[in-house]
């Protein structure tokens, strides 16, 4: 309890609170990521003690998850790659004059995952990290697969179209260095493509740039205010939908929690993996995407709820359990600590303390998070023309500022026309990015597993947990088929 | 002509992609060891090549089973979607990303990007007073945040050379 009341002291409370702020605002514009947020105030962050550093951190990271969530429901650009689910949803609620709902419901659900997450992390980090080391290559490379084919199959548009997209991503995450050999695959002679193609500029051109281009093609709303309707919302109609949904909230967050502990798999693939499971699980399955409260509820739990999850391997053994908490890692050691198995005993007071920051977070974060969506909305009600403009030349910088690399800039440009292209024939786009970032982690696992089998295919489905994600990947894309031959057969033998 | 539904189109980009995959990977080396073919650098984008070789095929046969009569391509209507503003708003933005490319280091940030937004704002109608004021702000926004915040590099360009 000491650990708790410790935290309350000016010189940890105000940089906290100010970091916050600031993973709003980077969190929420669209061009600048959640991962970035935190990059930007970890240097910030030296000149403190460890505490107000790790809180400043925390503070960032959970601000700047939600805040992604603002510009993919008001603009339908994903703020940060977590956010990706919560534009399918959330944007079309927008659409219909429901944007401030969506984004009070979004808020809140953040927070209740937030809290859920950190309960779990508090209660059972020691068992979710014993489950998590028995995962090896195999149980990797299908969880990866399985988290891509979840945004695949549920996105609009038939499932062959969602495969493609994710194929499309998967090879544009080919292009540059194979790791395992050096070979520079795809990069045609150029230097910078042999670094790679940068998901973050690609999502910023596919999902910004696009829009951009779909709104200009049509300018008839161009000199009115991008978001009309007001934000006026009483809590108690958002309480009364967070009440009829108490068990698809509690779900979700504990799917992005397990999610999110394991190494790797963070936010993002608990977002969508949340949605997939809402949505078949859902007596309302097929109206999402339409502007549904469960399909905002889902996601938005799912991806706070995983932040509290990567923390635990990180604690626990010292393994990021996504980007964000692998730059906290580096962090951690420079202030001297070393995250595993002792830092119970050795730093138990610290660790308290991270887990009270963690749950306070979540309260500042109501209130900070709300006054984000009021500032955004202000921002937003300047005329759409402007608005555009805005967006695509903080696109642009955001783009360049990555590596201060103006072939980024033209990484924005192609994917932007490629998303626009995309989109007119029905082609999805959120599968496209996750497999861009997803692929390496697909063939890298697809190949060390191959190495250490020499070749065998078979440990991918005799190891069991392999086996259950294969079983349930299989059911997920060939399950209404079979579903459907089973009526028909059943209904011939009828009476 | 009028029996090409875009479904035809995509399993054919599709098919094509795939050929130039399977092609490209061909020149990529192969490992002498273990399990050579499989852990090579051109194993993982030829699963992705075959994956794509289904797609193609299902989206073809898709594009036969598919009677949307409005989703037929129609080579004759396509200028008519093309015609009015709204082509040319996006060429503007296609062409000034691609002028801010090119001159950003050259010209400098503070050259190129007013240019860039006084450009858009006219091309979109906004007034000329509110255009001058919001560009403005938005560079002094862009370089307190990226400049200063960020401690991004930001070119100085030919300023650099009049000793500004």
């Amino acid at each position: 309890m000491d650990a708790f009341f410790s935290i309350f002291h000016g010189s940890i409370l105000v940089p906290w609170i100010l970091s916050m702020v600031m993973g709003i605002f980077v969190g929420g514009a669209p061009g600048l990521t959640a991962t970035m947020a935190v990059a930007l105030i970890v240097p910030l962050t030296f000149h403190m003690q460890p505490v107000a550093g790790l809180a400043m951190i925390l503070g960032v990271s959970f601000c700047a998850i939600f805040a992604g969530d603002i510009p993919a429901t008001f603009l339908r650009i994903p703020g940060t790659p977590a956010s990706g689910a919560a534009v399918l949803d959330g944007f079309e609620m927008t659409r219909k004059g429901q944007g401030a709902l969506a984004l009070a419901l979004d808020l809140s659900c953040s927070v209740i995952g937030g809290l859920v997450g950190i309960a779990i992390l508090i209660l059972v980090a020691p068992v979710l990290a014993e489950f998590a080391l028995k995962f090896t290559n195999f149980e990797y490379f299908w969880l990866a697969v399985f988290g891509l084919s979840m945004s695949a199959i549920i996105s609009k548009g038939s499932k062959t179209k969602g495969v493609i997209a994710m194929t499309l991503g998967l090879v544009v995450a080919t292009v540059g260095i194979d790791i395992t050999t050096g070979f520079p695959r795809f990069t045609f002679g150029s230097m910078e493509l042999t670094a790679g193609i940068g998901f973050i500029p690609a999502m910023i051109g596919l999902f910004g740039l696009s829009e951009v281009f779909k709104s200009v093609l049509n300018p008839e709303n161009f000199k009115a205010p991008t978001i009309t309707h007001k934000i006026k919302i009483s809590f108690a109609s958002v309480g009364r939908i967070l009440n009829r949904n108490k068990l698809l909230i509690l779900r979700s967050s504990v799917i992005g929690n397990v999610i999110g502990a394991l190494p790797g798999a963070g936010a993002d693939i608990g977002a969508w993996v949340s949605y997939g499971m809402a949505k078949k699980l859902s007596k309302r399955g097929d109206k999402f995407g339409t502007g549904i409260e469960e399909g905002i509820i889902a996601p938005t739990s799912a991806n706070n709820a995983a932040l509290g999850g990567t923390w635990i391997p990180a604690l626990v053994f010292g393994i990021p359990g996504d980007t964000i908490t692998a730059i906290v890692l580096g962090a951690m050691m420079m202030y001297g600590l070393k995250p595993g198995p002792l830092i119970f005993q050795q730093n138990g007071f610290l660790v308290n303390q991270i887990f009270s920051v963690a749950i306070i977070s979540q309260i500042f974060l109501l209130i900070i998070g709300w006054l984000g969506i009021r500032a955004y909305t202000s921002l937003f009600k300047f005329p759409r023309n402007v608005v555009l403009v805005a967006v695509l030349i903080f696109s642009m910088m955001g783009a360049y500022a990555l590596r201060s690399s103006l072939f980024d800039v033209g990484i924005i440009l192609v994917f932007g026309i490629l998303g626009f292209v995309m989109e007119k024939n029905g082609l999805p786009l959120p599968p496209l990015i996750l497999g861009l970032i997803l692929g390496p982690m697909i063939e890298d696992n697809l190949r060390v597993g191959l190495v250490k089998t020499d070749g065998s295919f078979w440990p991918f489905f005799s190891r069991p947990i392999s086996l259950t994600i294969f079983i349930l990947l299989v059911v997920l894309f060939f399950g209404d088929f079979f579903l459907g031959i089973f009526k028909r057969f059943t209904q011939n033998n009828g009476p | 002509m009028n029996k090409i539904h875009p479904d035809h189109l995509i399993g054919l980009a599709c098919l094509a992609l795939a050929v130039t995959i399977y092609w490209v990977s061909a020149g990529f080396p192969t490992l002498t060891t273990g399990a050579s073919e499989l852990t090579g650098p051109s194993f993982y984008p030829r699963v992705l090549a075959l994956v794509l070789v289904l797609c193609g095929v299902l989206q073809i046969i898709s594009g036969f089973k598919n009677t949307d009569e409005d989703r037929k391509l129609n080579f004759a209507r396509l200028p008519a979607a093309w015609s009015g503003g709204g082509v040319g708003h996006v060429l503007t933005v296609c062409g000034l990303i691609i002028f801010f490319i090119y001159t950003l280091e050259f010209l400098g940030f503070f050259i190129t990007t007013p240019i860039v937004l006084v450009s858009l704002m006219w091309r979109f109608g906004v007034p000329w007073k509110q255009n001058i004021l919001y560009s403005m702000v938005l560079v002094a926004v862009l370089y307190l945040i990226f400049g200063k915040l960020f401690t991004i590099y930001l070119p100085s360009g030919i300023l650099e050379h009049l000793g500004l």
